[in-house]
């Protein structure tokens, strides 16, 4: 593991911790809200075929499009979330719900938050050594 | 690289821009009108294609002006206060006081008064007055020096408060205790001491019940803690301190006041050194009736619609308050977990037995203190002045008045004319009098062998005088129904019955002064009677017996003309066995004594652990899932649907009606035919009418009902806008007064000129709706709120039906005016216990006097085109465990009692709707209860529009508590027709029976055709004339919506093509 990423860039590291954490995001998701009727497995769906895809692209070695999927899974899963939970949130606005929202509901949210601004972070760096890109005749 | 970073951030920004906005036209479009109405945006313009000559205004306005119509109803906000205060006491003529007197005036209460309940009960009360502004008015002098503290920020500690959610609220009395009130008042008490009046106050409202555990009142070591309606330590410092001022010759007289909508207990009140006392419940925008009431402006002439116990703990009802676990639920899968949202109670494995029966309140009280009086078998041990303070139907008054010539003669087949002459024996004050009229039945071997309750006397009808001068007499006349004389037996005849024996009429007075009576005349006919044991003493002059013979076929059949057929009368038998467990066919085990006459000696005090335990069985579980969502079967905090008890709808091949059969027929056009006569409900008319909507429209028109019924253009049907509240219009719909909707008042100031481009906006509050403005010119009025009236159990206590019915009609115009055509109102629960938090919207303990005077107010609210929607039909007798709760009742308790109060207000003053309960009868949610919905409301009691449940997000599992119940059985069972909720969570429901299910489709038909002729007969039709057309228009925030939409899909296809673009040249450069 060590050697496979002793020449990768900062920036695919990052790629690789973000994918984790949308993994524990994922799992953090489907922890709170499995039972509930704002779950949507859609965006867990979205959101696996983001880190499949971000798999097959590092194992092609397309490093450079990987957090571009993975932002994809992410933000779409992020959506579908939203989507499935608005009416909850409406309500406790609104004031309709008067129990407020829970620890579990902003611990999702931060799970969330982080996992894109992480994708958005790696879109911007670079996911290949400077080196392997200069040979390759990348830019 | 500047443009390849320029590039990767427009491509991200666009992305998530575009997803964001997709996102949002999504949940935007479903929930488009919800939006729109909200931000009294249009989604519809109507054109009115004629001449303009119609009349639309088809429900006419008493008044000329908004202004008019709020002068009158503040002013009938302060006579119902004024006829419904209770003089409690009145030592030596403590009351009233001299005008000029100068007071003082203790308590937070007296200058932070309570108006009115929380939650749907609310009432806007920027116009209320509170105690010290009221008696200022009414031309005393009060304490300055009292008022500037109490109304200081350094004594805002002193005020009531609460700790906790919502649901499970704990409540704070605080109080400015003695020491620091006499610290900071100083000699100013002396100077003002003609009197001290003391106001305590206390709230209650929506979703939580009174304090019996925890808060800051007396515990008095009876079993139920510290308790919200008994005084507290600070309160009772300063009634010492009040005494010791008295004694000390520094204040007259002390006159206590209490400002709270039910009833606190009395103990405090025998205290001899408290001079008077006054209950003015919740006061409403009537509070100026108060001064005027001390001052002697006005005579007190109420009377107490529940009973004022000595000590809560005395009342045994308080046993079986609240709501407890079935014993096995988690054997059977059921969850008891508590719900995580504002309602922590469970929703599945909860029960109540109203175990009293129908010894509820006076019913319980006065019978057994008979019994007690006649000493007979097994009445225990009942001192009857160590349990009420004061009575049912107490009051005093300024003036005397005596009763005379009572007759009561029978007349036709069931009619009993009574009357009895009313005459002011003061010399001095002039003032009104009530006077009840109670029946006292036989109880005898018939209702001893069929259990059937008969308590000592029941209130069958009641009248009162106008203002009676000095020396000024007025013969009151009413007629009696006999009907009030049966009892209801649910064992033999499972029919309403004449039991054989005497029955007595008693004229006049407290419920404890007919019993006195009662005991006199039985006395006098040779009973024996325990004289020692009386409390108070009688009148046999106002007894008058009649024989009966034994009758189970007199009033067998409905007087009311069913709805379900539009000709029968309906005959009467048992709906509700499975209500009562005794009779419910799943009870297993279970078995519950019921309060009996003969066994008083077995009634429960003990407050702790002295409620029925039932155990669960399967039957009870399985009808139960039952009525839960079936399309998930996991919501809330809970797991689901246990596989065993998993149902679904079954497909049948009934054909489906007729869809989208156009007629050309509007429903302006389903009110009158030709001949100008009104087209009946049962008219085919209506079915050519019904055949013109396509399934969607049914589907939306069932799906949706948040304080609303929706549109459907394409007949002419408008949204009718519905609001609470039970004590008059208030609430969050009217941010903008009367011009909140389009009104009278919106539509007069259109047709004036005074307001701009104010042309026809549905659904929304025009107000706020780009391009409408309102001139200067236009009457500033207009923004004023409705009138709030004194709490419900108020109105009861005045006891004058004609009252009720104008304060209905102030309600109606209200709604006329503000643009509602319906309320969600009145509320006609039954205070059965004292710690109901919602008393504010309820009217008395009592089923007929509720029943009568809602009869009277639905009918004032009916004739201005305003709907009634009575709430909450019904066992919806506390708050905290409200949702769900399995209800065991017997029937007759059911129907005598809490179902009486729905029942007049239907016959006898013509509501229109109502309002489903949470609760369950038995295992039955009221909401999807057929025997309740179809055979009783409808078919027994002839209601003409629909059923609409309780917030439905309470019940489908919105709100993290678990569900158990869904509009799908509601509309399926004729339960309920519409949700308290819209779409898109419930329109859902519906999508997947399109085809298959005719019986389910037959019956959103018939709750469709229920929305819209409760429509085409309400002021929503009012602006609305023949030649009316409506056309479909985007709202203007859905335009902004779309527009961004564009303005995002055009940037995010810049980024793509920018960056496809850099991919090929790169690809190109290797």
């Amino acid at each position: 593991m060590k050697k496979a990423l002793q020449n990768k860039s900062p920036g695919f590291r990052l790629t690789l911790v973000t994918m984790l954490l949308s993994i524990v995001t994922i799992c953090v998701y489907i922890a709170i809200y499995s039972s509930t009727n704002y779950m949507s497995w859609g965006a867990v769906g979205v959101m696996i075929a983001g880190l499949v895809l971000t798999c097959v692209l590092i194992l092609t070695r397309q490093y450079r499009f990987a957090p571009t999927a993975l932002l994809v899974g992410d933000y779409m899963g992020f959506l579908f979330f939203a989507h499935a939970i608005y009416f909850y949130i409406s309500s406790v606005i609104t004031g309709i719900q008067f129990s407020g929202f829970p620890l579990s509901f902003y611990v999702n949210i931060m799970f969330f938050s982080l996992t894109i601004a992480l994708c958005i972070a790696c879109v911007f760096l670079r996911q290949t050594p400077a080196a392997e890109t200069s040979s390759k005749g990348g830019k | 690289m500047k443009f390849k970073a320029a590039r990767k951030t427009l491509a991200v920004i666009s992305f998530l821009l575009a997803g964001l906005m997709a996102t949002t036209t999504v949940i935007t479009t479903e929930n488009r009108d919800s939006i729109s109405q909200t931000l009294g945006q249009s989604t519809i313009e109507v054109i009115d294609e004629g001449d303009g000559s119609e009349d639309t205004e088809y429900y006419k306005s008493d008044y000329e002006t908004v202004s008019d119509l709020i002068d009158a109803g503040r002013s009938k906000a302060d006579q119902v206060l004024e006829e419904g205060a209770v003089l409690l006491k009145n030592e030596d003529h403590a009351l009233p006081l001299a005008k000029g007197d100068k007071v003082s005036v203790f308590g937070v209460t007296a200058y932070d008064s309570v108006f009115g309940g929380t939650g749907s009960g609310t009432i806007d009360a920027a116009e209320a007055v509170n105690f010290a502004d009221s008696l200022k008015k009414a031309g005393f002098e009060v304490n300055p020096e009292l008022e500037k503290d109490y109304t200081s920020e350094d004594w805002a500690q002193y005020k009531r408060s609460s700790e906790g959610t919502f649901g499970t609220t704990t409540l704070l009395i605080n109080e400015a205790p003695w020491d620091v009130v006499e610290g900071a008042a100083g000699d100013s008490i002396n100077e003002y001491g003609d009197a001290a009046v003391f106001v305590v106050g206390r709230v209650g409202g929506e979703g939580y019940d009174l304090s019996r555990k925890g808060g800051d009142g007396i515990d008095n070591n009876d079993g139920l803690g510290p308790d919200y309606l008994g005084l507290n330590e600070n309160e009772l410092s300063v009634l010492e301190g009040l005494k010791a001022k008295k004694k000390a010759g520094e204040i007259s007289r002390i006159i206590v006041i209490y400002n709270y909508a039910g009833m606190l207990e009395g103990d405090v009140l025998q205290d001899p050194e408290i001079d008077a006392a006054l209950w003015v419940g919740a006061v409403g925008l009537g509070n100026s009736a108060t001064g005027r009431l001390l001052s002697g402006e006005a005579s007190p002439s109420g009377r107490l619609p529940d009973t004022m116990w000595m000590d809560n703990a005395m009342n045994p009802v308080n046993v079986n308050f609240g709501s407890w676990i079935f014993d096995g639920a988690e054997e059977l899968g059921v969850p008891t977990a508590l719900g995580t949202g504002q309602y922590p109670s469970s929703t599945l494995a909860s029960y109540v037995v109203y175990q009293e029966g129908l010894y509820l309140g006076y019913r319980y009280t006065e019978t057994r203190y008979e019994d007690y009086v006649m000493n007979r078998e097994n009445v225990g041990d009942f001192n009857y002045e160590d349990v009420v303070a004061y009575p049912f139907g107490y009051g005093l008054t300024y003036a005397d008045f005596e009763l005379s010539d009572v007759s009561v003669e029978k007349s036709g087949d069931r009619d009993y004319n009574v009357s009895v002459t009313v005459t002011n024996t003061s010399d001095t004050y002039s003032g009104k009098y009530s006077v009840p009229v109670y029946v006292s039945k036989p109880y005898e071997d018939y209702a001893k062998e069929n259990e059937i309750q008969v308590p000592s006397v029941e209130l069958v009808d009641f009248a009162k005088t106008d203002i009676l001068a000095p020396g000024e007499s007025e013969t009151l006349t009413m007629t009696l129904d006999e009907k009030y004389f049966a009892s209801y037996d649910s064992h033999k005849a499972k029919g309403y019955i004449l039991m054989d024996g005497d029955y007595h009429v008693i004229v006049g007075g407290s419920a404890h002064d007919a019993v006195n009576s009662l005991i006199e005349a039985k006395k006098a006919g040779g009973a024996a009677v325990d004289a020692s044991r009386m409390s108070g003493e009688g009148d046999a002059s106002r007894v008058v017996t009649f024989h009966l013979q034994y009758d189970d076929q007199k009033y067998a059949y409905s007087d009311a003309v069913s709805m379900l057929d539009g000709e029968s009368k309906v005959r009467v038998t048992n709906l509700f066995d499975f209500a009562d467990i005794n009779l419910y066919e799943g009870r297993g085990d279970n078995h519950v004594d019921y309060y009996n006459r003969d066994h008083w000696d077995q009634v429960s005090l003990d407050q702790e652990n002295g409620h029925v335990t039932l155990t669960m069985t399967e039957q009870m579980a399985r009808e139960e899932y039952a009525q839960l969502p079936a399309q998930t079967g996991k919501y809330g905090n809970q797991t689901g649907t246990p596989k065993q008890y998993k149902v679904s709808l079954e497909k049948d091949d009934v054909a489906y009606p007729a869809y989208e059969k156009d007629a050309g027929l509007k429903l302006i056009d389903m009110r009158y035919d030709e001949n100008g006569n009104e087209i009946s409900f049962f008219d085919p008319k209506w079915d050519t009418f019904m055949d013109q909507l396509s399934y969607d429209d049914t589907k939306l028109l069932v799906s949706n009902g948040w304080h609303m019924t929706e549109a459907v253009f394409s007949v002419g049907k408008p949204m009718t806008r519905d609001e609470n509240g039970p004590n008059g219009f208030g609430g969050w719909a009217f941010s903008n007064g009367y011009y909140s909707n389009r009104g009278l008042a919106f539509r007069k100031e259109v047709a004036n000129g005074h307001i701009k481009n104010g042309g026809y906006v549905e659904g929304a509050g025009p107000m706020s709706n780009p391009g409408v403005t309102i001139t200067d010119e236009a009457d500033p009025n207009g923004y004023r709120k409705m009138t709030g009236f004194p709490a419900n159990g108020i109105l009861a206590a005045t006891f004058n039906k004609e009252l009720a019915h104008e304060v209905g009609n102030i309600i109606g115009e209200d709604g006329l005016w503000g643009g509602m055509s319906g309320l969600y109102g009145i509320g006609l629960n039954t205070h059965r216990s004292p710690y109901s938090g919602r008393t504010c919207e309820y009217f008395s303990e009592d089923g007929l006097l509720a029943g009568m005077m809602g009869a009277s107010e639905s009918r004032g609210i009916e004739e201005k085109g305003v709907h009634v929607y009575n709430k909450h039909c019904a066992l919806n007798d506390m708050e905290k465990n409200r949702h769900g709760v399995t209800t065991w009742v017997n029937e007759q308790a059911l129907r005598e009692i809490y179902l009486r109060a729905f029942e007049l207000p239907i016959t006898k003053g013509g509501a229109f709707n109502t309002m489903a309960s949470f609760s369950r009868f038995g295992t039955q949610a009221a909401a999807a209860c057929t025997a309740l919905g179809e055979d009783y409301l409808r078919g027994e009691c002839g209601m003409k529009g629909i059923i609409v449940t309780d917030a439905y997000g309470d019940m489908d599992g919105s709100q993290n508590t678990d569900p158990y119940f869904e509009i799908i059985n509601g509309v399926l069972s004729g339960g309920s027709d519409i949700p308290d909720g819209s779409q898109p969570k419930t329109e859902g429901h519906f999508d997947k029976y399109e085809k298959g299910y005719g019986e389910l489709a037959w019956a959103m038909r018939q709750a469709a055709k229920r929305v819209m002729y409760q429509t085409a007969w309400s002021n929503a039709m009012c602006g609305i004339s023949t030649s009316t057309r409506f056309v479909s228009v985007t709202p203007p925030w859905q335009k902004i919506v779309y527009r961004l939409d564009i303005f995002a899909g055009i940037l995010f296809a810049i980024g793509m093509c920018w960056t496809l673009l850099a991919l090929i040249r790169e690809r190109k450069a290797k």
